[in-house]
């Protein structure tokens, strides 16, 4: 299981993880999101030992990472596909973290097979697209077999059999009963592999849910009605938000489904549909983060419109 | 998928760690180049200074036996710190330029085995590297010297003790590099470093005031550490040994506690 409680650390007097809690536990994949500055990597790296923490604590199978006697036992990370040795083969920058460990040959062949890299494995890491180191950092995380995962961004210039292999791959860990935490930006992807969502925001945690309840917690009610219009007078006078699609549907935000079929039943309205709308976690990504972006694009336009 | 490979979490041991770091020096072509240049540029500069020798064999009546080839070792050695060093920066900093310290620290989290390590293989190749250039040197001036009555027996304990002196000479220097090489994680600027502290003495040596009555130039590392391992194979005064290993160490030890203590806290 992989813990961290009240993590802070700043830079320079900016704080860039904030009292950060938070759990991933065995059997399940964990997206990590965030906007760029978030403070994701810095969290990780603060997992990994690569960071001191200003205060709080960051444990893996209740031990800090360097305190652990075999630690890529314990943990696999990706953190940069790019870090391995341009000129150094794939299959020795591999035998030289598994010599660190005394793992055989034969796991190195291994995760080199499992990685999809037989073919390049006497190849040098300099001449690999980002895709292929992308494929070695998974390879150098599965080196040890270990008991977590933590991946940063691992999809990463994958193409999409790359990007489903990571998929079934992440899967595939955690129904052995792996914890497994994973960075991303492809909203549609990490909805597809992550059981549980933890968005950070300006450092902290904005949302630390399961993936079902953040695609639908945060959606809209569909109510499907022959009096459209009394329901939508009704629901704004208890302060929800209307859209009315077509003449008898109406999008409701801001009140629940049981508070609207309650006030539709007190005032005589016949509710034919009442649903949630799912949103995409996209959508509700945008939603947790709006005022959290630290870099937000402004749009203009080419013409002045006077 | 991935399967349950491993039984046992085997901690890790200093050995794997030592084993990891061989491989990483023996699996880049830098290594292989520089040691090749190096043995080629000895065997070059050997067979210069023979024929310098054979030249003025008639004037040079002292030298005999192996003082001749000493001669050359000494002279040899000046260029071949110039590789050595290179080599002991290059075994830290390429892992920073490329980012595989991060694996490193990552597989080694307590990092000082891993810095330990290091020093171990850099001593372990400069010692064999010294070794075959010696041993180089001795092969290709030995029928030009011979003729001229200025040979030595390979068995010559006086060769064999300043083959020794100028493997240890090398180890300081490369150790020195090593930690130099960590503390500012450039290789170039280590380098740099380095050069301007071995040659500093040629250059700045003579001008230095007295320091605690003895010359500046004695607290430069190519010269202590010169004079420490000269004892070796000539007589010297024992204060004079004393001061120039106490002087070596000290080039040694100050920035390999620096360089711990930095690789141990710095961020990756």
């Amino acid at each position: 299981m992989i813990q961290v409680e009240q993590l802070t650390k700043s830079y320079r007097g900016k704080m860039v993880v904030n009292n950060v809690t938070f759990r991933v536990e065995p059997g399940s994949v964990t997206g990590f999101l965030g906007p760029n500055g978030a403070g994701k990597t810095t969290t990780m790296r603060m997992l990994l030992g690569l960071e001191r923490p200003d205060s709080g604590r960051a444990l893996i199978a209740g031990k800090r990472y360097t305190e652990h006697r075999a630690p890529i036992r314990q943990v696999g990370a990706l953190l940069d596909a790019r870090a391995a040795h341009p000129n150094r083969s794939a299959r020795d920058h591999l035998r030289i973290i598994a010599r660190t460990h005394g793992i055989s040959n034969r796991r190195v062949d291994d995760v080199i097979g499992l990685a999809g890299l037989d073919s390049v494995a006497k190849k040098r890491a300099g001449k690999f697209s980002l895709g292929m180191g992308q494929r070695l950092g998974i390879a150098v995380a599965l080196l040890g077999d270990p008991r977590a995962l933590i991946l940063d961004e691992p999809v990463n210039g994958l193409d999409p059999e790359g990007v489903s292999w990571i998929r079934s791959l992440t899967r595939s860990l955690a129904t052995e009963g792996r914890a497994v935490l994973i960075s991303s930006h492809l909203m549609a992807e990490m909805a597809q592999t992550a059981d549980r969502v933890i968005v950070l925001g300006r450092g902290a945690i904005l949302a630390d849910e399961a993936m079902s309840d953040v695609v639908s917690g945060a959606g809209r009610i569909r109510a499907r009605t022959t009096k459209a219009v009394d329901l939508a007078d009704l629901v704004r006078r208890e302060g929800a938000e209307v859209l009315q699609v077509d003449v008898s549907t109406l999008e409701i935000t801001g009140m629940s489904a049981e508070a609207i079929a309650e006030a539709a039943r007190t005032n005589g309205i016949l509710l034919i549909e009442l649903s949630t709308v799912p949103i995409s976690l996209e959508d509700a990504f945008f939603k947790l983060t709006h005022g959290s972006v630290e870099f937000r694009q402004t749009m203009t336009t080419s013409e002045d419109p006077r | 998928m991935s399967t349950m490979t491993f039984t046992t979490d085997t901690p890790i041991r200093f050995s794997g760690v030592l084993a990891s770091e061989f491989t990483k020096l023996f699996t880049l072509w830098s290594t292989w180049i520089i040691a090749a240049i190096m043995l080629a540029a000895s065997a070059f500069v050997a067979v210069t200074e023979a024929e310098n020798s054979q030249y003025s064999a008639p004037g040079l009546e002292t030298v005999s036996g192996a003082d001749a080839i000493l001669h050359i070792f000494w002279i040899v050695r000046i260029g071949t710190q110039l590789f050595i060093a290179a080599l002991a920066v290059i075994a830290i900093t390429h892992e920073f330029s490329s980012g595989t310290i991060q694996t490193t620290v990552l597989s080694v989290p307590r990092r000082l085995p891993a810095l330990a390590a290091k020093v171990v293989v850099v001593a372990s190749v400069t010692t064999t590297l010294s070794l075959m250039s010696s041993l180089v040197q001795y092969a290709v001036t030995r029928p030009m010297l011979d003729p001229v009555g200025r040979g030595a027996s390979i068995t010559d304990p006086t060769l064999v003790s300043a083959a020794l002196g100028d493997a240890l000479y090398l180890v300081a220097v490369a150790v020195f590099a090593l930690m130099l090489a960590t503390i500012v994680r450039n290789a170039a600027l280590a380098i740099t470093i380095v050069l301007i502290i071995l040659f500093g003495v040629t250059i700045a040596g003579p001008a230095l005031p007295m320091i605690a009555g003895v010359p500046g130039e004695y607290y430069f590392l190519s010269y202590a550490a010169d004079m420490a391992t000269l004892a070796l194979y000539q007589p010297t005064d024992v204060s004079d040994i004393m001061r120039s290993l106490a002087v070596t160490l000290a080039w040694i030890v100050v920035p390999g506690v620096a360089a711990s203590v930095l690789f141990a806290r710095r961020s990756v």
